[in-house]
């Protein structure tokens, strides 16, 4: 009977064991890096998503990793993974804790850098990842509703330097990069609004439906239906020229007379720290593919990005340049 | 209206095809089994099927997600009935009095109650949606911060009449459930408050970890210290016990009709979802039904109202999603980001322009309900046999499955070690007899509140006179009021009767 | 035991008050700050817990503690910690079938059947139907 027991319990092991093979097996495979060569992976990538599903970087991801397999770029699949909350401080810590792990990588996003900036995060975000390239620009814009008082970006401005705090500015989270767009008009023309934030733009974009707020920061993709349907006003754009389609009646700050005010919000991949340079190499490389193919360029399109390449070591000096200006107009904000 | 009515006739002779009705079956099939595994709900399901879907036409594959997101309303009833682990958060509520039936020995008329309802519930839904849709997401519309802060203040005022016999273990639950709440990001300024270095505390504590610790592991350890010691004495199940009296049936239609009409009008709300809608609707009935005072000890009109609140709720969230292309919950914005990636621009034409799209989406949705009940019925005989499994060797798998379901909403064993942590606390809760579902009442509406209170201040710099800024403020004010000084008015009033 | 937890939550309520007040603010640029709810709960767990405290106090009931509670978090917390060494669908699988042999004294087929069987389901339905990345522990390195 003993005899019997342990002999099932080690069947059992074995039995286990294969489970848990099995469950690595799609992941295994030769790993060619050893063979010389250039770097492929060697297992699943997993595509952190520093977001809840639905959103914006959620979208990127599963846009990219549709594109990479439809197209066949790669040999093994791009997974990916939500790793949400604390304004993305969960998923680039994940990212900090996988430091070296050359199959792993994140959906990146300037407003979670801008975050690890000014929100009190322990790290910077080059402490946490490095960039590979940044692949869009997605430009955010001001939107009105149609049917209210402000057609037009100069009598919204107008109206908000005459009554200082009482125009309702909707925005998604404090700092972030809509909360710089919002000091930039308060300190370079002088417009006080009152920012309101939401959980999340598309919760602004509903406030915004509903009356509730005079003035949006929306991104294109987040407003379009809106837009199309002539309910919202795209009324002027924070990106340094006009956008396409239906967002080009909406002049530029420059245009008007502010050139100061600028930003641009820009999408990417980022990799871990400690990721040979093979590897980087590949991811980057991946990313000028993955623009290339025609899925992906139709995403970009529906969603009026402005295509952009920005490779390994532009990318990041690119990124950490513009999350400094912001941080800087943070410092002078909380200064006062 | 009578347009509406052709136009969902049209979209009835187009969803007769194959395609939709295969989609709408593996929906809802797959639908009612995950809401029944504790921990993964619509969400986890949604964001699963959908990279799936990119092959299918458009109205295929939103009618598959869409049937998926009903009928896991459905299926979570079926654990929370059975084992006391909600299989979804919409279905905690239906646990409370769920469970206690299935405790005497009618785990059976639970669940018929509870399949019922959801179907009564899911058809006022859709009813609602199909005639005045576009109505009513202009009203929802109207719904501000000022006024959901309100909202918000008036359901947790009723936090009173969930506290049981004890009001400061009662309190103190609530307590509790604040303290877990403000963990995390706080909802005023973005900062991070409470999180002693953790990254998995920057998120705030998961919602679904803790339900299922505080339902599912300490529902293990009850198994494991009951036994031997017989307090649950075996249930002889028998099949004829699932159907319901008539006396019954038309003691639940009225509990149905307004939950379900409660519930249709939070789905429509923007942020609000089956969740909240569940917990609205189970306070409510509690407050205004006749046998009100034994909700939680077991009674089918608890299981009623949450469970046709839910399914409502599901069907309402579908207004602002076609009308306007907001979302109104978190699955309802993952469906949202499905329509950008099937090539449809969600927002207010759609409904216009492709009334090819939307019209056999909503004939899916009679369609899948009807599938669902009679999924869920069939289901009845077989799902029951998880009862009369021995509590010995019930309460190893119920952990095994409490386990992989807390580590799967975050993919982070951060989760399982919590999931336990409070599974273990919320057994001592529980023989302190301090009841659970203040804390639950308190972590789900608190967060809220504060975030639209700040809102709302955020508009007028401080100036609270935009609580009053209109008639929808006024009447919450009078409604949290009325509630407020109701009971105490009751007590004099007896106190008065038995005097004289 | 009923003396336990209210001396627990009064520390940590006045902890989140002292934050609440002094790091993350009760009304802050013109609005209820991040602190506002805190010290709202820190000051309902203190009242309650005080009040607790008084009543566990006076009552004489004593508290009886199951050991078969202390058993089961352990053995719980072992199969958790082998999650690391084996991965999850393995460490639960045993979990199940050690548990069911030795604790419950369940006939050894039985318990090796519900064991393999739980592990098949959890694999098939997480790890195959829905994607999860499950841990695999240790093992899964090699």
């Amino acid at each position: 009977m003993k005899k019997f027991f342990l002999l099932s319990l080690g069947m059992f092991f074995l039995c286990g064991l294969s489970l848990s093979f099995a469950g690595g097996g799609a992941e295994g495979g030769s790993s060619s890096s050893a063979q010389g060569g250039p770097w492929v992976p060697s297992k699943d990538i997993e595509y952190i998503i520093p977001a809840s599903p639905g959103g914006g970087s959620d979208l990127w991801a599963r846009a990219m990793s549709n594109a990479i397999a439809a197209n066949k770029l790669s040999t093994v699949t791009w997974v990916p993974t939500n790793r949400a909350g604390g304004a993305s401080a969960v998923g680039y810590n994940y990212m900090l804790s996988q430091k070296g792990n050359e199959h792993v990588i994140l959906a990146a996003h300037s407003g979670a850098m801008v975050s690890s900036y000014v929100a009190g995060w322990a790290q910077k975000f080059e402490d946490m990842v490095e960039m590979i390239c940044i692949l869009a620009f997605d430009d955010v814009t001001l939107c009105t509703l149609t049917t209210g008082p402000y057609k037009d970006i100069k009598s919204l401005l107008k109206a908000a330097q005459d009554k200082p705090g009482t125009l309702k500015f909707g925005s998604d989270q404090r700092l972030n990069s809509s909360q710089y767009a919002y000091e930039m008009l308060k300190k370079y023309a002088k417009a006080d609004f009152n920012y309101v934030q939401y959980d999340s733009s598309g919760d602004a974009a509903t406030a915004l439906l509903g009356g509730h707020v005079d003035v949006a920061i929306l991104n294109p993709a987040e407003c379009l239906g809106q837009v199309n349907a002539g309910t919202f006003t795209p009324v002027a754009t924070f990106a340094t020229e006009r956008l396409s389609g239906k967002f080009s009646g909406a002049p530029t700050f420059a245009e008007i007379g502010y050139p100061q005010i600028v930003l641009r919000e820009f999408r990417g991949i980022s990799a871990t720290l400690g990721m040979s340079e093979g590897a980087k190499k590949y991811y980057e490389e991946m990313g000028r593919k993955v623009q290339q193919t025609p899925e992906f360029k139709k995403y970009l399109e529906t969603n009026s990005f402005t295509p952009v390449f920005m490779g390994l070591g532009e990318s990041q000096k690119y990124a950490s340049a513009e999350m400094q200006k912001i941080a800087d107009l943070f410092k002078e904000v909380t200064k006062k | 209206m009578f347009e509406n009515l052709s136009l969902l006739f049209f979209g009835f002779i187009n969803v007769f095809t194959f395609d939709s009705i295969a989609a709408c079956l593996f929906g809802t099939v797959a639908g009612v089994f995950i809401g029944a595994m504790p921990g993964i709900g619509a969400l986890t399901g949604v964001s699963v099927l959908l990279p799936l879907t990119f092959a299918m036409n458009p109205t295929a594959a939103i009618i598959m997600l869409a049937a998926l997101y009903y009928s896991t309303m459905y299926g979570g009833s079926i654990s929370a009935v059975l084992l006391n682990i909600p299989g979804d958060t919409p279905a905690i509520c239906t646990a409370l009095d769920g469970y206690k039936l299935t405790e005497k020995g009618l785990p059976g008329k639970a669940l018929t109650t509870c399949f019922m309802s959801s179907f009564i519930g899911g058809t006022i839904g859709m009813l609602i949606l199909t005639m005045s849709g576009p109505f009513l997401a202009q009203v929802g519309l109207k719904f501000g911060s000022p006024e959901l802060a309100l909202l918000i203040l008036l359901a947790m005022t009723s936090i009173g009449w969930l506290l049981g016999d004890d009001v400061i273990c009662g309190l103190f639950a609530t307590a509790l459930g604040l303290l877990f709440a403000t963990i995390g990001t706080d909802q005023a300024a973005g900062y991070l408050r409470f999180h002693f270095g953790l990254p998995n505390l920057m998120a705030g504590i998961s919602f679904v970890p803790l339900v299922i610790g505080i339902f599912g592991f300490s529902q293990v350890i009850e198994l494991v210290t009951q036994r031997g010691s017989g307090e649950r004495p075996k249930i002889k199940i028998k099949l004829r016990d699932m159907y319901l009296s008539w006396a019954e049936i038309k003691r639940l239609l009225p509990v149905q009709l307004r939950s379900g009409f409660m519930g249709t009008f939070v789905g429509v709300m923007p942020g609000a979802g089956g969740t909240s809608a569940s917990f609205i609707s189970y306070i409510f009935e509690r407050r205004v039904n006749k046998l009100g005072d034994s909700f939680g000890t077991g009674v089918i009109e608890g299981c009623a109202a949450p469970e046709s609140a839910n399914n409502a709720a599901a069907a309402g969230a579908f207004a602002p999603l076609l009308t306007f292309g907001i979302p109104g919950s978190s699955t309802t914005a993952l469906l949202l980001g499905g329509l950008m990636m099937w090539g449809l621009q969600p927002g207010p034409l759609l409904f216009t322009e492709k009334p090819e799209f939307v019209w056999p989406l909503i004939a899916s949705f009679y369609l899948g309900n009807i599938i669902c009940l009679l999924v869920c019925f069939a289901a009845i005989p077989l799902v029951l046999k998880a009862v009369s499994v021995s509590n010995a060797v019930l309460a190893p798998v119920i952990f095994a499955i409490c386990v992989v379901a807390a580590y799967t909403t975050n993919n982070s064993m951060f989760d399982v070690f919590f999931m336990m942590g409070t599974g273990v606390f919320s057994y001592f809760l529980k023989i302190s007899k301090v009841p659970s579902a203040p804390l639950l009442l308190a972590f789900v509406l608190s967060p809220m509140l504060e975030k639209y209170v700040r809102q709302s201040f955020d508009m007028t710099r401080g100036d609270p006179s935009i609580f009053v800024r209109g008639g929808i403020c006024w009447a919450f004010i009078l409604l949290i009021f009325g509630f407020c000084i109701a009971p105490v008015v009751v007590k004099r009033v007896k106190a008065l009767r038995t005097k004289t | 035991m009923n003396k336990v937890a209210p001396l627990v939550c009064i520390p940590v309520g006045l902890y989140w008050i002292i934050m609440g007040i002094s790091k993350y603010g009760l009304w802050i640029s013109d609005g209820p700050g991040g602190g506002l709810f805190p010290v709202l709960c820190g000051l309902l767990l203190i009242g309650c817990g005080s009040v607790l405290l008084c009543r566990a106090a006076k009552s004489k009931e004593k508290f009886f503690f199951d050991r078969r509670v202390f058993q089961l978090v352990a053995s719980a917390l072992a199969a958790v910690l082998g999650i690391y060494l084996i991965g999850m669908i393995p460490a639960l699988g045993i979990f199940i079938l050690l548990w069911l042999r030795f604790f419950e004294k369940q006939p050894l087929v039985k318990s090796l059947a519900i064991g393999a069987g739980m592990a098949l389901f959890l694999f098939l339905v997480f790890g195959i139907a829905l994607k999860v990345p499950l841990p695999l522990g240790l093992l899964g390195r090699i």
